[in-house]
Formats: C-alpha cells, sequence, structure tokens
C-alpha cells in the first residue's frame, strides 16, 4: 500500500536502525547472515534490507517490529559507511504504517555481507 | 537403524570402513557417528565389456579429519537443518539436507587439502543458516575474515569473499574438486 508520507532523500550524516534476530548476534558483532535480502513476494520484486531511518524512528520502536520483539535486537548502521560499499544505494521507502521504513538496495554477496556485518553496530541486544 | 540403498551397497564393497553411518539418523544428528561421510569424488558406473564396474564412494576416515573440529561442524548442520522456515522471522527457507551435506563435503575437503599442502588442519570456522536456502561458512580469525557460500541449488557454484582486513582480498568460486591453493593459503594462515 503506498503512503502518504513524502519521499525524502536521507543524509550519508545519518544512521539507519536494522532490526536483528537474537541468533544473529555472538560477542557484540551482527552475524553476516543477518544481512540478506528476503524473498521477493511476486516475480520481479525490488527487494532489499528494510531498515528504519533515525530521522522518524527510534530503536524502541525498530526492536518492537515482528512477530516477536523480545526476540529482537537492534544494529545501527551509518549510511555513508553503507553507501561505501559497493554498488549499494540506501533509500528512503515510507509505509503507511512506517514513516521511517527505508531500503537498502543491491546485491548482498559474500564481500558486501562482510562489509555490512563490520559496519554495524548493536546498539540493543534481544531480551 | 535400517541402511538405504547406497550404505547397503558401500557396506558389501567395502566392508572394512567403519566411518559411515546411515542417512537416517540425520534428524536427531549430534554427533560424527550418525553422519553419512561421503565423499564427492564419487565416479559413475561404467562397463568393461559387458561387465559393469561400479565406482563407490568412500567414507572419510581419519586421516581426513585430523586436527578438524567436525564434530562441532557436524551440529552446526544438525542444527540448521531443525530450524522451521521463517525462524528468523525474515522469511528463511527451510534447509535441506542435500545442502548441509555438500557443506560438510566442502569443508573436509578444505581440511584435506589444508592437510596435504601445509600439514595443517582447519581453523574451526562458523557454520551459519545463510540466505536463500545455502549454508554460510565464516571464519572470523585475527588475521582474515572468509566467507563462504553454499548454495540451495547444487548447479550453482560455491562462492566466497576473504580479507586480511587490509590489502589482501580474494574472492570468487571454490571448486571442491580442484580447491585453489591461495583460498587455502588465507584458510591457514593463523
Amino acid at each position: 500500500m503506498t503512503s502518504n508520507f513524502p519521499i525524502e532523500e536521507i543524509p550519508s550524516s545519518d544512521n539507519v536502525f536494522r532490526r536483528v534476530y537474537r541468533g544473529y548476534i555472538k560477542n557484540g558483532r551482527v552475524k553476516v547472515n543477518a544481512f540478506t535480502d528476503p524473498p521477493p513476494k511476486f516475480e520481479g520484486e525490488r527487494v532489499g534490507l528494510s531498515v528504519l531511518w533515525e530521522k522518524h524512528a527510534t530503536i524502541a520502536t525498530c526492536k518492537s517490529t515482528g512477530k516477536e520483539p523480545e526476540n529482537n535486537g537492534v544494529a545501527a548502521l551509518s549510511v555513508g559507511k553503507i553507501r561505501e560499499i559497493d554498488a549499494l544505494q540506501v533509500v528512503h521507502d515510507p509505509k503507511v504504517e512506517s514513516q521511517a521504513h527505508s531500503q537498502i538496495y543491491g546485491r548482498k554477496d559474500e564481500e558486501v555481507r562482510v562489509q555490512l556485518s563490520r559496519a554495524a553496530t548493536v546498539v540493543v541486544n534481544p531480551d | 537403524m535400517k541402511p538405504d540403498s547406497w550404505d547397503a551397497d558401500l557396506d558389501r564393497t567395502q566392508p572394512g570402513a567403519t566411518k559411515y553411518v546411515t542417512p537416517s539418523g540425520h534428524d536427531a544428528l549430534t554427533t560424527v557417528d550418525q553422519w553419512v561421510l561421503r565423499r564427492p569424488d564419487v565416479t559413475s558406473d561404467r562397463w568393461c565389456g559387458d561387465t559393469k564396474v561400479s565406482h563407490h564412494r568412500r567414507p572419510w576416515t581419519s586421516r581426513h579429519l585430523a586436527g578438524f573440529n567436525i564434530v562441532g561442524a557436524v551440529e552446526s548442520l544438525a542444527e540448521i537443518l531443525s530450524l522451521p522456515a521463517d525462524f528468523d522471522g525474515q522469511g528463511s527457507r527451510h534447509y535441506q539436507k542435500n545442502t548441509t551435506d555438500r557443506a560438510l563435503n566442502l569443508l573436509l575437503r578444505l581440511n584435506q587439502r589444508g592437510l596435504a599442502l601445509r600439514g595443517k588442519s582447519l581453523p574451526t570456522p562458523e557454520i551459519l543458516p545463510g540466505p536463500d536456502g545455502g549454508v554460510d561458512i565464516h571464519w572470523t580469525e585475527q588475521k582474515f575474515e572468509l566467507l563462504m557460500h553454499v548454495p540451495e541449488n547444487a548447479t550453482n557454484p560455491v562462492t566466497f569473499y576473504g580479507d586480511n582486513y587490509r590489502d589482501i582480498k580474494l574472492k570468487g568460486k571454490v571448486d571442491p574438486l580442484d580447491i585453489d591453493d591461495s583460498l587455502l593459503r588465507m584458510i591457514l594462515l593463523q
């Protein structure tokens, strides 16, 4: 469903938050398998990593999303650092239920996943 | 446990073989002895005149495993097999035994090549449920980081990326039957 929120340009100086499943955090680092695109819902759908832009969201709102919030940690990533990774784009993609919703588009091959894992900082652990 | 037909063949042709078990034990897989350790370099049946000659896979033996944490690897793979679809709330698939078997075979082969090249076993990687039903094999060592991905689709290649946190970077595909020495040298940098 299309939202009425305007699509904004996300500055490279901002951060985005990524919900991270409990099993994808170890020793304060987000594992490489936390950075994979979801399967497309239909053929040809452009999929990306869902993140929340800090301008319109808090860490707490990020943690509270999904079916089992108690199993969620939250990682923060610098938009500038993401954009330094080859071929990744960070795009504001607001939804009706979330003005903060954004996407990290681009192929998540092994190199990209390693780089994203290094760039991420765990800001909240699962309960 | 009743062996399947493949293992029954193995049993007849290799009566001395001891390092194998039935694949039906995968549901409760926790030790090496519950795992079928198959060599991937199987050759198919061929005919010599009117005689059919069968080439059977040989089980892995202890000389391929020296020093490698095989039990840890098997336990991780068993855990991955037990994960339900969407276990992470991000649309993950259920994992297939064929995929985890190929991941195990790759590790064993890497270890075998490492022993041959440097006389050293592999450092223990973390084995993770990867994207699209594939398995990730991840080394995070002091001197290097390396990620391999074993895809669900066996016709797709195993791909990898690794670096030494500085200027040396390796990226490409792994042929399990012809493992590149430069890749092994990175893994054995420890």
